[in-house]
């Protein structure tokens, strides 16, 4: 059974079809690409997926029920969580505290326990504390802890965004342009860590991600999205070779 | 139970310190010194909780006065009417009955407003506090326009600062836990905070009625100090009052709202304004706050961190 199935979801702003007959079915551990031009509707799609959105029409299940219409707190609560394309860090707490509003509803800290400070609630804080710890090495951010996410560069804001995303423990993960804005190198290592991520965590990834090269050496699948609709399924090599793709690409009006 | 009274002995003994150090004041200050030092301490938990629903979780009330006016009411009504006189404790059943009366009046407002985004808790506040009043006003069995008299004077100096440090310690556990910080994560940013899978409006009510529940508190203490208590005490402008202490000490700052709370309390005396011009004041200070140092004082830092910033710096 896949992980996430969507199902002919559809959603419009006023006149405008942003996404329509979209489907897209994602397995376990899958690395998976969400390309398109420009206002395609990736972002769009996106924001259904976690309940920012909820569909005009259509059907999202994730494992074994529907999650079509919940609140994105719920969502997230059942497995999914993501970043975002412009950066929505908490910017006045810290690399540390950022992860750390993130593993809210796993822990079982009680407001009583934490007020009184009870054995039981000391050693869970210590264990929460060590476990946001672990995540920021993971993306290597363990020396900047105290910074406030504000001042951190680009960069690493971007990594802290998905290290947050990885507190919440999803089984799968949205990463709507990660590398958006990093310099090559930058960029080279990124992809390299989130494979390292898919296979350290267990996790599905899906990507959203400008650059051609990038998306079609990592992912094993691709899905291309053109004015809202897919347009084409398939691995990189299909994809790559896909007239539909090159069309929407090539012959872009703008 | 042990290992709970060793982690909160520090809490215990400075809450307990209170009676000797209540007891050696009045040799050393009068009375006019010792109340305005009173009025600080009940203003120190006014700002503190209205700092975790204003600072810390970014959601504006404007009605911090209201709660205080219905912890104030609610615990006058329990050690008049129905605490047996010659029971001692009378006054922390006081406290706690003006407290839970104001939470849930918290969590009247807080349901419909809270749940959604932007400033319905402000207006909804606003005119909260002006109902409470007027319901007051109108209730003849707690005094109504004549306001409320005989409540017994059971706070004194050392139950102001031994609630004062249970609700500035406890708040502070709270809001540096990791039960606390996703508050501040919805003030940094709502969307985000429910990405991650905080429900936002389940913690956002939380917050509010633990800060409105403090009000209720500061209320029972303030009304058993005086002894009388008439609506004209938590009129809009006292919430204001306590709204000018939490921006100037910087939103979501403890050491901040303390310090503000201190010095908005000394300054009228100190000058000997009316309050007529008390409003002028406030208001020029937002203002040049707002301009010199929008983040307030201490910004949403503590006054620990900056000092060990500053020394960093220094050396
Ligand atoms: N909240 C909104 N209200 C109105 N229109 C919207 C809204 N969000 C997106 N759109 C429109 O929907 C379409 C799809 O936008 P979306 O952001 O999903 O594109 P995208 O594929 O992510 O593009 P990009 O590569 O530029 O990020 C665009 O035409 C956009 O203008
Ligand atoms: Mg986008």
């Amino acid at each position: 059974m896949a992980l996430l199935e969507a199902r002919d979801c559809a959603l419009s702003f006023g006149g405008l079809r942003a996404v329509s007959g979209f489907g897209l079915s994602v397995d376990a551990g899958e690395l998976i690409g969400l390309i398109g031009p420009n206002g395609a509707g990736k972002t769009t799609v996106f924001n259904l997926l976690t309940g920012v959105y909820v569909p005009d029409s259509g059907d999202i299940r994730f494992g074994d029920r529907s999650i079509t219409g919940m609140a994105p707190h719920q969502i997230n609560r059942c497995g999914i969580a993501r970043t975002f394309q412009g950066i929505r860090l908490f910017p006045n707490l810290t690399a540390f505290e950022n992860v750390m509003a993130a593993c809210e509803h796993r822990s079982d800290l009680s407001m009583v326990g934490t007020v009184a400070r009870s054995p039981g609630a000391e050693a869970e804080r210590r264990r929460i504390e060590a476990e946001c710890l672990a995540l920021l090495d993971a993306v290597d951010l363990a020396d900047r802890r105290d910074t406030p996410a504000r001042s951190l560069p680009y960069g690493l804001q971007r990594r802290l965004e998905i290290a947050r995303a990885l507190a919440t423990k999803p089984k799968l993960l949205l990463l709507d342009e990660p590398a958006a804005g990093t310099n090559p190198r930058e960029k080279i290592e990124l992809m390299e860590k989130i494979r390292w991520l898919r296979d350290d965590f267990g996790l599905a990834i899906l990507i959203i991600e400008h650059d051609m090269k990038l998306i079609m050496e990592i992912c094993e699948r691709i899905t291309v999205l053109d004015h809202g609709e897919v347009i084409a399924v398939g691995c990189p090599a299909e994809i790559k070779s896909d007239p539909k793709v090159i069309e929407a690409y090539l012959g872009e009006p703008e | 139970m042990p290992s709970l009274v060793r982690a909160n002995a520090a809490l215990l003994i400075g809450v307990a310190l209170m009676w000797p150090l209540g007891a050696a004041l009045p040799a050393v200050l009068n009375a006019y010194y010792l109340q305005i030092i009173v009025y600080i301490g009940i203003n120190i938990i006014l700002a503190v909780s209205l700092n975790l629903i204003n600072g810390v979780t970014g959601q504006f009330s404007l009605g911090h006065a209201g709660f205080m006016a219905i912890g104030a009411y609610a615990s006058a009504a329990v050690t008049m009417f129905a605490w047996p006189s010659g029971l001692p404790g009378g006054l922390w059943a006081a406290l706690l009955a003006g407290g839970a009366a104001a939470a849930v009046a918290g969590l009247i407002i807080g349901i419909p407003t809270l749940r959604l985004r932007g400033d319905y808790l402000a207006i909804a506040t606003l005119g909260f506090g002006e109902i409470i009043r007027v319901v007051i006003v109108n209730t003849e069995s707690v005094g109504g326009a004549r306001g409320l008299f005989g409540i017994p004077s059971l706070a004194s100096f050392a139950s102001v600062y031994a609630c004062a440090l249970i609700c500035v310690v406890l708040l502070w556990r709270l809001v540096y836990s990791p039960k606390g910080i996703p508050l501040a994560a919805i003030r940094e940013d709502e969307m985000a905070a429910a990405a991650m899978g905080i429900d936002t409006t389940r913690l956002k009510i939380l917050a509010f009625m633990t800060g409105s529940f403090w009000a209720g508190v500061a209320g029972g203490l303030f009304a058993h100090f005086i002894g009388y208590i008439h609506t004209n005490s938590f009129t809009f402008l006292k919430s204001i009052e306590i709204v000018t202490m939490v921006v100037l000490g910087g939103m979501g700052s403890f050491s901040g709202a303390i310090l503000a709370a201190i010095a908005l309390t000394v300054l009228p005396e100190l000058l000997r304004f009316g309050a007529e011009y008390r409003m002028i004041i406030y208001s020029i200070l937002l203002i040049v706050m707002m301009l010199t140092r929008p983040r307030g004082l201490l910004g949403n830092r503590e006054i620990t961190t900056w000092l060990s910033s500053k020394l960093a710096t220094a050396r």
